[in-house]
């Protein structure tokens, strides 16, 4: 699985004897993100989207929480090494359609994992939209501040934080108020392996999700608490209802079949 | 008049994120024949990760020239290739948002590209031409006696492409003349800045797939070709040789393409002198 790059800055060396085993010191580059007025909610939705990803066992960029100059991030791990200067292109349409063909199961827990936390934002065409395909030919997902909680969008009439739970929870379609086509949802073509990650999902424990809610920074607020509780319940009711949101709808979803 | 539309971008090249000091390396044009692309091929500067260039090169070949079914791609006629292509472009490599362009009248895709390169991307400074080159080498020779015989304003021409029987842009040789036969003039000249020597070379070897891929026109191609000497150029021994090979590579490429070398200025000097027959009387 394609992750980051890490430059080494200190020679394996351990002085206390090996006790702990080799180790040595590296330096690894993060792309920090942090809530402003439209978005108030990213430093959330980031933290949330990142362990939940990792927990389904999907290539979701490396994060952590922190505060920088009193100010609190979510930093996601950046691909190239913390001293390059110039980085190659990644993968072009070749490496997407083989890489789309060759894992299946895996594309498909992406879309579903996407489902499962709202997010709307990720695609292939007509941009190339917080999914990267590295050079060795792997799938990287990154940047999910547009999930659960989402982000206000006057022109949408949505408003982020719970009512935004709501409306997705409602009905799937509230998510797909970008408009226009994305060809990424149309890449959802088997039930079977869809259900693959709906049964993941649905297995994920109610401690889980309350852990990973509560790892939101503390100094991010919103979320307040009542908007951490919503969304703790929000996580855990999506698990059960999802698949029969996604198979029923035929608008989003038309390849869908046997 | 007919009027054409074409879209256009910059691409650009960024060694230096924190410097952000942006290099013009090619041009995208789109236009009703299709979509092409023209990149500074031999970009050679110390801050340059020549790796990494490669790779670029190779990818927006792929992307804009490659194989075109994909469902991955948007059609390359379409406007959202250009958002496609914008959104795999970053940091190191930066697009310009696409611009339009009108001509009034009919021209290929290819000239546009051409003269959209050589007024953003290349380096080439026409009006310090005459300070380039070495005396006693074929190219410099070539251009004293163009000058001195004003080859140029009797009917050698300079930016005229070249196209096959059907239509399709072959290449724009340095010079061509025709008048019965057709010349064909290309040149690699050393003593000037070594990128400059690069495209030459590029385009030489270019143009020489072409002469041996396209039957339908009869051309006499003629390609100068300055003696390589360890001095000409001011690089290191691994760039030097590096560049001695790419002179050594391109030659044999041009015999293979049936192209005539001159590396002497008495070769020159005779095949200017039958070169003339071609052209306008002086006066």
């Amino acid at each position: 699985m394609g992750r980051g790059q890490y430059e080494l800055i200190q020679a394996p060396t351990d002085e206390l004897g090996g006790k702990s085993g080799p180790k040595a010191v590296f330096t690894a580059r993060f792309i920090g993100k942090w809530d402003e007025p439209n978005r108030p909610y990213n430093v959330a939705n980031e933290t949330i989207a990142a362990l939940i990803g990792t927990a389904l066992g999907l290539p979701v960029a490396p994060g952590i929480t922190d505060e920088i100059g009193g100010k609190p991030y979510f930093l996601s791990q950046d691909l190239p090494k913390p001293g390059d200067k110039q980085v190659g292109p990644q993968g072009g349409a070749a490496a997407v359609e083989k890489l789309v063909a060759d894992n299946r199961l895996l594309v498909h827990g992406a879309i579903i994992f996407d489902l499962y936390i709202a997010n709307n934002d990720r695609g292939f065409l007509p941009e190339r939209r917080n999914l990267a395909v590295n050079n060795d030919g792997s799938l990287f997902l990154y940047d999910q501040g547009n999930c659960c909680f989402y982000r206000n969008r006057k022109t949408a009439k949505d408003v982020a934080g719970v009512p935004r739970l709501k409306s997705v929870e409602k009905s799937l379609s509230a998510m797909f108020d970008k408009g226009g086509d994305n060809f990424y949802w149309q890449l959802l073509t088997d039930v079977k392996l869809a259900d693959h990650w709906f049964d993941r999902i649905r297995q994920i424990p109610d401690f889980m999700l309350e852990s990973f809610v509560n790892m939101i920074p503390r100094a991010v607020n919103p979320p307040t608490e009542a908007e951490r509780q919503a969304l703790i319940e929000f996580l855990k009711k999506r698990r059960h209802y999802l698949r029969d949101q996604v198979l029923n709808d035929k608008t989003h979803f038309p390849k869908l079949g046997g | 008049m007919p009027k054409q539309d074409f879209t256009y971008a910059l691409l650009r090249y960024v060694p230096d994120p924190e410097r952000m000091e942006p290099l013009n390396i090619g041009v995208v044009v789109q236009g009703a024949e299709g979509m092409k692309l023209k990149l500074d091929s031999y970009f050679r500067r110390k801050d340059v990760d020549a790796g990494v260039y490669k790779r670029w090169r190779e990818f927006l070949q792929d992307e804009v020239e490659g194989e075109q079914k994909s469902i991955f791609r948007p059609s390359r006629e379409s406007a959202d290739f250009w958002k496609y292509l914008r959104s795999l472009t970053g940091d190191t490599v930066t697009m310009t948002q696409p611009l339009k362009m009108a001509t009034t009248e009919e021209v290929a895709l290819e000239r546009v590209l051409e003269k959209l390169y050589d007024k953003l991307v290349s380096r080439k400074e026409p009006e310090k031409e005459q300070n380039l080159g070495r005396p006693g080498h074929p190219a410099f020779e070539f251009r004293r006696i163009r000058k001195e015989r004003k080859l140029d304003s009797r009917g050698l021409k300079k930016s005229h492409a070249l196209k096959s029987a059907r239509g399709d842009y072959l290449w724009a040789p340095h010079r061509v003349a025709e008048n019965g036969q057709l010349f064909a003039v290309d040149k690699i000249e050393v003593d000037a800045a070594p990128e400059l020597t690069y495209r030459e070379i590029d385009k030489a070897r270019s143009a020489a797939s072409q002469v041996s891929n396209v039957t339908s026109i009869k051309v006499r191609w003629i390609v100068l070709i300055d003696p390589f000497e360890d001095d000409a150029f001011n690089l290191g021994a691994s760039d030097r040789a590096d560049m001695k090979r790419a002179f050594e590579e391109t030659k044999a490429k041009v015999r293979n393409a049936k192209g005539e070398i001159l590396s002497d200025p008495k070769e020159v000097s005779q095949f200017t002198a039958e070169l003339e027959h071609c052209l306008l009387p002086m006066g």
